[in-house]
């Protein structure tokens, strides 16, 4: 399979400052208690591979995580339903805290260093599958805050569908069968209760060859890994699936797809894990207190990213799959 | 279809393995005149040492895998006959050669003629030309290609260094495919200067070339084609108005050119400094090679089709022999 790492420079700081990531996960917890603590929760099993075989992992913010021992992914195996987690992204504080204050006072940055990246992206897909972009059919399923709708229909580029993440959302059209050229899924897996079945649906709004691209995050990511429940790329309930390399891939097949593409280009793992020295156990925590204290202004880090970018271990996939 | 393969070497094997995997295609004759090269015996194919066999059998295609000088007879005789063919590269010894070719083609116009010139189909270059057709980092300015190796296995005693079967060194030999790769991203050059040297291996004929080219309305290019590479290595690098594309390596069989990887970059204007020795990039590794397939299964769509071949054509052969005609002559190889 082809990868590709990338090279931006970003840093957290600059897409996610420290302090308004405290105060966006505190509003968060009181939306948990307030929007879910009078609803009722479904247990699932494993979202990327069904199996039923956990081990617990860790608790925040009210949701329990468990690692599946047969995939690896990592996911919050009670969940409210779907109905009453659209009611938290149409009403939860927290949401809005970070639109205002996460979002818009980053948005230069992210354009420039997530979202163009992106376009770049399926562009490149869309050539790579012989659609001319300007007759391309294309729709975005999920969230429609990440900056691509808005970086994307800049360019004059076509958006067919927004389709919403939950079905009872207001809708502005749904997807035609066996239609597009195109279907991103931008950091929609990681929050469906079942994946497998939107994947389905997109599976049959595709033409035949026709494209997924899908953004995640990654269980099997070095960041997750080393810092589980304090990493700052599992917020729930905005994150209730956390895939592995393995468990994606097996979900991505098993709707029918060929995965062609499968990178991790995050640039953030090492960085991430620095950032949280103080919250990391003994035995790696000395290793990251090393190289960012006694090799600190050598290009390590910049090797040690590019190593897990190239090896599928950072927590950020990129993927292309194809319906044959 | 029928299929007839002349040239059991490596290239003929390659041939014959693409299409032995393809269900509509029957293998019915190989001709190989190096006893050491035939294939074994019990073949479900005829196999003969003599090219006339294939030339007068009811084969619909037939692969030219043999030394240059013999390409150009074989190509000609078999269009004559009706038989699409495919030849390797380059396409002869010399720009007649690929003249004389085309003369032949015109005057078979019911027959498909396609060269060689895989690298086109290597999965970075596809990546790269898609790129560049998306428009997104504007037109290329300039094209440099490093493709050199360090000779070869029994370099020595190859046919490859044979004037009279070659026609030229290294510049004909592989130089050619980046020169081929040049005009695929930037079209025609009408200025070409160069110099050649044979100052390692000895033979009469080059064993390193530097290339230069221009386009008055177009890119410039270089290219450093050599024989003296001890580290083997591929790499074309673009420069556009708004980035740089540098595909480096090649996915081969023994993968001596290192892992085939395609780097993007773009132009920043932060600080000068800074945008120089650090812009935002995104590397991709290939790890699948489909270009033999992938040129083979043109060449069956233009036979099916009865459409024209438009690429690896006998117009790309004559200008990348064009190019290396006027190489040759400026540097007085010729």
């Amino acid at each position: 399979m082809e990868f590709t790492i990338v090279h931006t420079d970003i840093k957290a700081s600059e897409i996610k400052p420290k302090e308004s990531l405290l105060k966006y996960m505190a509003l968060t917890e009181k939306d948990v208690q307030n929007l879910f603590s009078n609803v009722h929760w479904s247990t699932r099993s494993c979202p990327a591979c069904k199996s039923s075989k956990v081990r617990s992992e860790f608790k925040k913010l009210g949701f329990d995580y468990v690692r599946c021992k047969n995939c690896y992914s990592i996911y919050a195996v009670k969940t409210p339903s779907s109905a009453d987690l659209e009611r938290y992204y149409q009403k939860g504080a927290s949401r809005d805290f970070w639109f205002k204050e996460i979002g818009s006072k980053t948005a230069t940055i992210r354009a420039e260093k997530v979202v163009r990246p992106l376009i770049d992206w399926t562009q490149r897909v869309l050539v790579s599958n012989k659609v001319k972009r300007k007759q391309a059919k294309i729709a975005i399923v999920g969230p429609t805050d990440s900056g691509f709708i808005d970086g994307w229909k800049s360019e004059g580029n076509p958006l067919n569908v927004i389709a919403p993440l939950f079905p009872n959302a207001k809708s502005e059209d749904k997807l035609k069968e066996n239609h597009y050229d195109a279907i991103l899924l931008i950091h929609t897996l990681d929050r469906l209760t079942h994946p497998a079945e939107e994947l389905k649906k997109v599976y049959y709004a595709l033409r035949t060859g026709g494209a997924l691209l899908v953004t995640s995050i990654l269980s099997s990511g070095l960041d997750n890994l080393i810092l589980g429940r304090d990493s700052e790329t599992i917020i729930p309930p905005d994150r209730i699936n956390s895939f592995s390399y393995e468990g994606l891939i097996q979900l991505i097949e098993q709707s029918g797809f060929i995965v062609e593409e499968f990178s991790t280009p995050g640039e953030l793992d090492v960085e991430n894990i620095i950032r949280e020295l103080d919250k990391v156990s003994n035995g790696s925590k000395e290793f990251f207190e090393y190289i960012s204290t006694k090799r600190e202004g050598t290009s390590l880090i910049e090797k040690l990213q590019d190593f897990l970018q190239e090896n599928c271990l950072s927590s950020r996939a990129r993927i292309v799959a194809i319906k044959k | 279809m029928k299929v007839g393969i002349i040239g059991h070497g490596y290239m003929g094997g390659i041939r014959r393995r693409v299409v032995e995997a393809r269900k509509e295609l029957t293998l019915s004759i190989v001709c190989e005149t190096d006893l050491g090269k035939l294939p074994g015996k019990g073949q479900p194919f005829r196999v003969t040492r003599d090219p006339r066999d294939v030339l007068n059998s009811d084969v619909d295609l037939v692969f030219v895998c043999t030394p240059n000088n013999l390409i150009p007879e074989l190509s000609i005789e078999l269009m004559k006959r009706g038989k699409h063919v495919f030849a390797e590269k380059p396409p002869g010894r010399s720009l007649q050669d690929i003249i004389d070719i085309r003369a032949a083609e015109k005057n078979s116009p019911d027959v498909k003629l396609m060269f060689g010139f895989n690298h086109r189909y290597h999965p970075g270059i596809i990546r790269a030309k898609e790129l560049v057709q998306t428009g997104r980092f504007g037109k290329i300015l300039w094209v440099r290609g490093i493709y050199g190796k360090s000779g070869g296995k029994n370099f020595s005693s190859s046919w490859r260094n044979k004037k009279e079967i070659s026609g030229g060194g290294i510049l004909l030999d592989q130089g050619i495919h980046m020169l081929d790769l040049f005009n695929h991203f930037c079209g025609d050059f009408e200025e070409v200067k160069a110099f050649a040297s044979n100052k390692y291996w000895g033979f009469e004929l080059e064993d390193n070339a530097f290339v230069i080219l221009n386009s008055k309305n177009g890119p410039s290019g270089m290219l450093h084609s050599s024989a003296t590479f001890w580290k083997h290595k591929f790499k074309l690098e673009l420069g556009l108005e708004k980035g740089y594309m540098n595909i480096e390596g090649l996915l081969s069989k023994s993968g001596s050119y290192g892992r085939e990887t395609l780097t993007v970059g773009r132009q920043q204007f932060e600080d000068e400094s800074f945008a120089v020795g650090n812009p935002s990039e995104e590397i991709t590794y290939f790890d699948r090679d489909l270009s033999w397939d992938i040129e083979v299964d043109l060449f069956l769509d233009a036979i099916r089709e009865n459409k024209p071949v438009v690429e690896s054509s006998s117009l790309d052969a004559l200008k990348a022999m064009t190019i290396v005609d006027k190489a040759y002559r400026n540097s007085g190889m010729i």
